[in-house]
């Protein structure tokens, strides 16, 4: 009944168009634009075809002089942006010593931390490096590197909710718990919290800012980024630092790339056995130098 | 009746109104003709308050219409007003266009206003039409109800402001018929118009004004077979021979 | 190469209908407020008052110049600071001053639009200013009004999905939180998209038929 009411008032509109379409099939110049599109179109697939040799993802990385890496920032100190809005951290300089070692520059893409893999599946990105730890869903949906850091999660709590020494004590009816939506700190909290409400933001600087105005009770998110975090704002939180799970860092590769995964596995390796990892660790872990190079409230 | 004293109206530069004076004494029918942009509208609304003005006084039953909104308010429900496009209440059909003004501003019950409006239905020609919409009616039927609805808040004075200007040839004579019955009745009628047939048959007085100004004032049988004023006979001249 | 598989919308069934009912909850809610908002903004905008109208016009430019995103994110996080105010309330807040400063031009044009011979004749036979907006005014502006207004809702039906990023667990949030799990891209937020269309062309198949009875008495 409705869909004879729409054909009626909508018919007469759909048949004029189509007549007019109709006319301007006939006319000479189109039909010659047409057949132009029509070869170009043509030409392009049999040159696809041509090009489908199998060429390794290391290869392309090679021949296109660059890789890009996709990473989340807001995490302290793996990803942030300095006062410039320049990309600096502990995975930047990871990145870029990757970058090095496969003779390629190095372009940073961010997104939200949950964007991140959905990014790598569309070939958005090639790989990423952000702070990202190995878990196995994840492994059935992308490949990790070997583990090039090793963490864990922590709790940063608001000074108002004293004397939490274990995850136990946050576990509590009423209570809301802020995570960064799509990290292991996520599932962790999902999993592990049975009587407190966990919610989940973009990004952990929304998770922070949910803790900061009150409306939180703890952040869960790894161990440097609670220490850091804390460090801003002790006036508002205070951290447990003891990690109660362990995780290892990776980087993600889209699947079916093993050249690529093994390749970076050899620059990992190398990597951690270097004098640069050593120094490198130091200065965003232990003597923070880049301290005020960052904006943060204080 | 109705008092106008050194009325004096400008947009602008424009200058509208060019100190006029006019008095409309209870019962006399007065019909103001003349060219367009004369300001005989204007000056039609100035009575009601539908133009302001920048100096002058409005006097209605006495009321100096300018002098407060209450005044103003008093002196709309002793005028009616009928305008050139009938401005019915679209939204509302025709019995009740007519009662509205007796149930929101008399405070009168709906069924004494309907009696009031169904009387005047019938005294216009049109007791059928109660429950029609005004899109429904032809051009001179809207615009009898209009004089309906105007008369319905029984005022003293009835302001007709270019009452057939829009209407087809054919419905002209069927409204006039209406105004032509209210002046037998003995109503107090201001009409700004172009229907010289009527400022013939029925007025007391013929206003001629140009220009903001009121040039000429006389009574039908002298005005039309004896215009005093040059741009009066120019007027004339032209209207009548076509 | 990457294989479909739709069976987790089946899985999630239950969560994606909890954040349909909650964006439908917030839609609704916002669209009454917002709608209280359009029509004391138009007042103001075409009121005889200086300061009405100046404060109907700051009140729409405001709005109307800056992205909703960040009216969300400055009443969530901003004017969070200040008051205590919870996601759900600040997402009612923020689509309800959003779409309020729509619907407020929405409402004012279609006042406007009244031939003033209306307002003309309702003075002449003694009604007052307000008796004239609320019985002749608005009745007839109301039919104008309301293809667009409705046009306005399923606007707001879509941009609902903003809230999801102060965690209020509408359509848009359930889906990216199946998505972080799952990793089916693809098929989640084709079902969600599916979900949303349902909802605003359900809605103005419905304003259509209103519209249909209206006109009967044009």
């Amino acid at each position: 009944m409705m869909v004879l009411k729409l054909w009626n008032n909508y018919a007469g509109n759909i048949l004029l168009h189509l007549k007019t379409l109709g006319g301007l099939l006939m006319k000479n110049w189109v039909k010659k634009v047409a057949g132009v599109m029509a070869l170009c179109i043509f030409a392009t697939a049999m040159a696809g075809c041509a090009g489908t040799k199998k060429e390794t993802a290391v290869d392309a990385l090679k021949k296109k002089g660059k890789i890009v890496v996709g990473t989340a920032t807001g995490y302290y100190p793996f990803e942030m942006a300095d006062k410039n809005g320049k990309l600096v951290g502990y995975d930047i300089d990871v990145a870029k010593a990757l970058g090095k070692e496969l003779g390629v520059e190095v372009e940073f893409q961010n997104y939200a931390f949950s964007g991140l893999i959905p990014a790598l599946q569309a070939k958005k990105v090639d790989v990423v490096i952000a702070g990202m730890t190995i878990t196995d869903k994840r492994k059935e949906v992308v490949d990790f590197s070997d583990s090039y850091f090793t963490s864990g999660q922590a709790m940063l709590v608001n000074k108002n909710y004293p004397n939490v020494k274990k995850w136990e004590d946050l576990d509590k009816p009423g209570n809301v718990i802020a995570v960064s939506m799509g990290t292991t700190a996520d599932q962790t909290a999902t999993k592990m919290f049975k009587n407190a409400e966990v919610k989940k933001f973009e990004g952990s600087a929304l998770a922070g800012l949910e803790l900061l105005n009150g409306n939180a009770v703890a952040v869960i998110h790894e161990v440097p980024w609670v220490a850091i975090y804390n460090k801003m704002h002790d006036d508002k939180t205070y951290a447990v630092l003891e990690p109660f799970t362990t995780e290892e860092l990776g980087i993600a590769v889209p699947k079916g790339n093993p050249e690529l995964v093994a390749e970076i596995n050899k620059f990992v390796k190398k990597y951690k056995a270097s004098e640069d990892y050593k120094k490198t660790h130091d200065y965003w872990f232990v003597d923070m130098k880049w301290w005020d190079m960052v904006p943060a409230k204080k | 009746m109705i008092e106008l004293k050194n009325i004096y109206k400008n947009y602008g530069s424009l200058e509208v109104l060019k100190n006029v004076s006019m008095k409309v004494g209870q019962g006399e029918v007065v019909v103001v003709i003349g060219p367009s942009g004369s300001g005989k509208s204007t000056l039609l609304r100035t009575i009601n308050g539908l133009e302001t003005i920048q100096s002058g006084e409005v006097y209605v039953d006495g009321i100096a219409v300018q002098a407060s909104e209450a005044n103003l308010h008093k002196a709309r429900q002793l005028t009616g007003m009928v305008f050139q496009q009938f401005n019915l209440f679209n939204h509302k059909n025709v019995l009740d266009n007519v009662t509205m003004g007796p149930i929101h501003v008399q405070k009168k019950s709906r069924k004494e206003a309907e009696e009031i409006a169904k009387n005047l239905l019938t005294k216009v020609g049109l007791p059928e039409k109660a429950s029609v919409y005004p899109s429904k009616l032809s051009g001179g039927q809207q615009q009898r109800v209009a004089i309906a609805r105007a008369l319905a808040m029984h005022p003293q004075v009835m302001l007709f402001d270019e009452p057939t200007s829009a209407l087809d040839p054919e419905m002209i004579a069927e409204v006039l018929e209406v105004m032509k019955g209210l002046a037998r009745d003995g109503m107090t009628m201001i009409v700004v118009t172009h229907e010289m047939g009527f400022a013939r048959e029925v007025a007391d007085r013929v206003v001629f004004m140009d220009g903001g100004v009121i040039l000429e004032e006389a009574t039908p049988h002298e005005f039309f077979t004896n215009p005093q004023n040059e741009r009066a006979q120019l007027f004339l001249s032209k209207i009548l021979n076509h | 190469m990457y294989q479909l598989d739709f069976s987790v919308l089946n899985e999630y069934l239950p969560a994606i209908m909890d954040g349909l009912v909650m964006t439908i909850k917030i839609s609704i809610m916002s669209i009454i407020l917002g709608s209280i908002m359009g029509v004391a903004g138009a007042l103001c905008r075409i009121s005889k008052s200086f300061v009405l109208r100046s404060i109907g016009n700051v009140y729409v430019e405001w709005i109307r110049n800056t992205p909703l995103l960040i009216q969300i994110l400055f009443i969530y996080f901003g004017l969070g600071v200040f008051f205590n105010l919870t996601p759900m309330t600040s997402s009612v807040l923020a689509l309800s001053f959003f779409s309020g400063a729509y619907i407020t031009e929405i409402i004012r044009a279609g006042i406007q639009s009244i031939h003033r011979g209306q307002r003309e004749a309702a003075l002449s036979i003694g009604m007052t200013d307000w008796q004239v907006m609320r019985l002749i005014i608005l009745p007839q502006a109301i039919k104008r009004i309301l293809p667009p207004l409705a046009g306005q809702f399923i606007t707001l039906i879509k941009d609902s999905s903003l809230v999801s990023v102060i965690a209020v667990t509408d359509l848009t949030y359930v889906a990216k939180n199946i998505v972080t799990i799952t990793f089916r891209a693809f098929e989640v937020w084709l079902a969600i998209a599916a979900f949303y269309f349902i909802l605003s062309f359900g809605l103005s198949l419905a304003v259509r038929k209103l519209e249909e009875r209206l006109a009967e008495s044009d």
